[in-house]
């Protein structure tokens, strides 16, 4: 697929009101993928402090960790938009559909990190406001610069930084960083290969016409398959790992079984089923949301 | 620490070992050369996630 295949209206390219811009960069900021590490940082809080934390503490957190991943996502944005332009998933993004310049785009994303660190440091402490944003300059300089496009492994390495959320929501409430903590930061990091694999499953041509070495592309469906379900057995016993450190009890350690069984037996059925990946896309989403309720139950309740 | 906490340490620790070595056994053999602009040396990213697991269990066996 070559750029001029792509239909660029005078509507696409400049938005017609500023609603439509506004709209336009909220899509920049990657939204949904914001809700995910959200969901992870207040279950963090809420174990970190054996109760529910302040409701202050939790939306001043909330909102720096929303300004530091919508900042990573945004100048995400700018450095992929050659290779949004030639996927189908992505090709609809406001770079891509020009709808925003790119010096603007990256101006904003910058904006975005800096007002999130200096927000963090303001309402929570230097160390939250530290952690969101070397986990912002490692999801753009180590992933995006990187990783994403040299090596089969970008997943994998870059997955750090989407689980930072949990260390930043940590620091927030205790201003320092516990096993507990690290035990978090691992079950999103091990969470994260299977998750995106399955997706890379559903988009292996995309991947490959631009040229992003993900695990599918590279090495086959086959292996891939297999990567998945290892990884699941890996997240299974970290996430287990949690109980031991004495920050959450029998709730969670059961429910942490549960999920795991469940979600493995999932991954077996990927494994003959390689049609239904993003079935197991949804269920991974379900899993981490599920897991990280759990915590917050637990550590609320006993 | 109760009995039960060092049950589920040492199971889970178990469970989570073997998985990343399964992975890494396995992701070291996966040929990348004929992927352009692949590494053919994909030693240290496969380490990575081993590194630090193995340093997180072995740091809650300590504590």
């Amino acid at each position: 697929v070559s750029a001029p295949e792509i239909r660029i209206t005078d509507h696409q390219a400049r938005p017609a009101s500023l609603g439509a811009l506004v709209k336009a960069y909220i899509e920049l900021t990657k939204p949904r993928i914001i809700e995910l590490l959200l969901i992870t940082t207040v279950p963090a809080m809420v174990v970190a402090a054996g109760r529910w934390p302040s409701t202050w503490l939790v939306v001043a957190t909330l909102i720096g960790g929303t300004l530091s991943a919508g900042g990573a996502n945004a100048i995400n944005n700018v450095v992929d938009r050659d290779i949004d332009r030639v996927m189908r998933r992505t090709r609809g993004r406001p770079l891509p559909t020009q709808r925003i310049q790119p010096r603007p785009a990256l101006a904003f994303g910058t904006v975005l990190g800096v007002a999130g660190f200096v927000w963090l440091w303001a309402t929570t402490n230097l160390l939250a406001a530290a952690l969101s944003t070397s986990g912002l300059l490692f999801y753009v300089v180590v992933y995006t610069l990187i990783l994403k496009r040299s090596t089969v492994q970008n997943i994998v390495v870059g997955g750090a930084a989407g689980a930072v959320p949990a260390l930043v929501g940590w620091a927030a409430v205790t201003n320092g960083l516990s096993p507990a903590a690290w035990v978090m930061f691992a079950v999103i990091f091990f969470w994260t290969p299977p998750h995106f694999w399955a997706l890379a499953l559903r988009y292996e041509d995309d991947y490959a016409v631009a040229g992003v070495p993900m695990l599918p592309v590279v090495a086959g469906r086959a292996r891939t398959l297999e990567q998945i379900e290892l990884y699941t057995i890996v997240l299974v016993g970290v996430s287990l790992l949690l109980y031991p450190t004495g920050a959450v009890g029998w709730i969670y350690l059961v429910s942490a079984l549960g999920l795991g069984m469940w979600l493995h037996q999932a991954a077996r059925r990927l494994h003959r089923r390689p049609g239904e990946s993003m079935r197991f896309f949804g269920f991974s989403n379900l899993y981490l949301a599920a897991l990280f309720v759990m915590m917050a139950v637990d550590a609320a309740v006993l | 620490v109760d009995t039960l906490q060092w049950i589920v340490l040492a199971v889970s620790s178990a469970i989570a070992l073997v998985g990343i070595v399964a992975v890494a056994w396995r992701e070291l053999g996966t040929p990348v050369d004929a992927f352009p602009g692949g590494r053919s040396r994909l030693t240290l990213e496969v380490l990575f996630p081993v590194a630090g697991l193995v340093a997180l269990i072995v740091w809650l066996w300590i504590g």
